[in-house]
């Protein structure tokens, strides 16, 4: 089948570091970090009481009304659908929205109200539980609001492959695109998942930075002292139109998605094959559909978590499917800034990566002061560095084993 | 429990558990059609009343129900008689 060029024409980035494309592209330069004390749930008890939390601004803030009958993961949601469609230029109104998706990948869903729901039913039992209970929590809940915010009534779905959904949520909006099942779709990630139980979840697998300095300090991926990532809520949603639809209204692009690739490691629950096999083969894929070789690539945003195995893995998987170029393009982890915000994380990254093609700017990796021996590639710390970026890779792999590489280049 | 204390209670309960505004909520407000509530902000309502005045409420009086003041109907019928809130 010969596709349509798909274009990303608006970004919508919700993030500890920065909400709206602008905010968040100065938060990325000037090195912020999104990472405080745990403000979202008591950190009572809980292993570690630190998380990249996002503030959202007044005018993007949830209602009464919608605080009330919906989850954060939806208020995130709506807040990143609204900045991508302004960024875009798109008015809802003026668009056939039999013809615009939506597809929002999340990790955990609405784990606000999984919490609430829990301590009510242990205090009230089953007549305790609210009706509202279902539709908060459950992870397509926020594609579904967007769906009905704004009347979009084309293929509106959800992706939960852990913290590759926001990556495998433009992977399937691509293929909306290229099939036209749809001329637009909104498409990216979101996770709320401050909650005392993920909290406790992943620090009894140990998968948490026991870091216990500087809040800001705590998320370190590729250094040698890294201990584990650092829990974070988040949201991005990205517009993609077919470069027909985009012309049409005289839109140019910020980026073209060029391709994707994917590969599952089919190794273990949690722990990724220690060569990076399936993250290879997926970073191979990425590059044969968007028509590139290793060369081309001028810039890898990582998966980068901060886990001692994940970025073993990956660097290992880099050097497997970049070959020699592996150590000449320059790397670097949105995570050291914002924390990982699971199913958003794939999404936000997609967002820097845009951003990267378009000012020529690599981010750096915040807290890279002494990189792990053993990695040996170009990590971009300190400041940013600006180079001629004209081919982005965006990693995303997950606990599962699903292993997602996107592909951008300039539009 | 008087008119008025019933009116202050339904208020009460459908800003606290479904966040609408107060000043929509008046008796001659048909819950659908003004205020916007759906099937699942009813059973949330019935809930908070049911709980209220310490009943289970009828099905065929909950499917009678349309405004505000048809609530308040409900409430002051289960109330007892100078009972407070």
């Amino acid at each position: 089948m010969t596709g349509t060029r798909v274009l990303v024409t608006g970004l919508g980035p919700v993030t500890g570091i920065g909400v709206g494309a602008e905010d968040f592209l100065r938060g990325q330069l000037t090195g912020r970090s999104g990472v405080r004390r745990l403000t979202r749930c008591s950190a009572d008890g809980l292993p570690v009481g630190i998380a990249g939390e996002v503030d959202l601004p007044e005018h993007l803030a949830p209602s009464r009304r919608q605080l009330a009958v919906t989850d954060r993961l939806a208020h995130l949601t709506l807040a990143a659908a609204r900045l991508a469609l302004d960024d875009a230029g798109l008015d809802p109104a003026t668009l056939d929205r039999t013809r615009v998706g939506v597809v929002v990948g999340s990790g955990v869903g609405g784990m606000e109200t999984w919490d609430a729901t829990g301590e009510a039913y242990a205090t009230g039992g089953p007549g305790a539980v609210s009706a509202r209970f279902i539709p908060r929590a459950m992870n397509n809940s926020a594609a579904a609001v967007v769906s009905i915010e704004y009347g979009f009534t084309g293929p509106v779905g959800a992706t939960v492959t852990a913290c590759a959904s926001g990556a495998d949520a433009l992977v399937a909006a691509h293929q909306m695109l290229v099939t036209r099942e749809a001329d637009v779709v909104l498409a990216g990630g979101a996770d709320a998942p401050l909650s005392r139980q993920i909290l406790a979840g992943f620090g009894r697998m140990r998968a948490l930075s026991g870091h216990d300095g500087d809040p800001a300090g705590a998320s370190r991926p590729f250094s040698a002292d890294r201990d584990g990532f650092v829990l974070a809520e988040g949201a991005a949603i990205l517009v993609l139109e077919t470069e027909e639809h985009a012309a049409a209204r005289g839109a140019t692009g910020l980026a073209e998605f060029a391709g994707y690739g994917r590969a599952a490691d089919g190794f273990h629950i949690t722990m990724p094959q220690p060569e990076g096999a399936g993250a290879a083969r997926a970073l191979d894929a990425a590059l044969r559909r968007a028509r590139l070789t290793p060369t081309d690539v001028s810039y890898v945003n990582a998966h980068g978590t901060g886990t001692p195995y994940n970025d073993a893995a990956e660097v290992q998987a880099l050097r497997t499917a970049l070959g020699e170029s592996a150590t000449r393009v320059p790397v670097s982890s949105t995570k050291s800034q914002t924390g990982h915000a699971l199913g958003a994380a794939g999404a936000i990254e997609a967002v820097a990566s845009v951003q990267a093609l378009l000012t020529s700017t690599v981010p750096a990796t915040l807290n890279l002061d002494r990189p792990d021996p053993a990695f040996g590639l170009d990590f971009v710390t300190g400041e940013p560095r600006e180079t001629k970026v004209t081919a982005v890779l965006s990693n995303s792999f997950a606990f599962g084993g699903h292993n997602v590489v996107l592909a951008f280049t300039r539009a | 429990m008087n008119h008025d204390d019933a009116l202050t209670l339904v208020r009460d309960i459908l800003t606290d558990h479904l966040g609408l505004d107060a000043e929509q909520i008046v008796a001659g407000a048909n819950m659908r059609e003004d205020l916007g509530m759906d099937s699942l902000d009813a059973v949330e309502m019935i809930s908070a009343l049911e709980k209220q005045i310490g009943t289970r409420l009828d099905p065929a009086e909950i499917e009678a129900v349309q405004t505000i003041a048809d609530v308040v109907d409900v409430l002051l019928r289960h109330s007892p008689v100078g009972a407070l809130r």
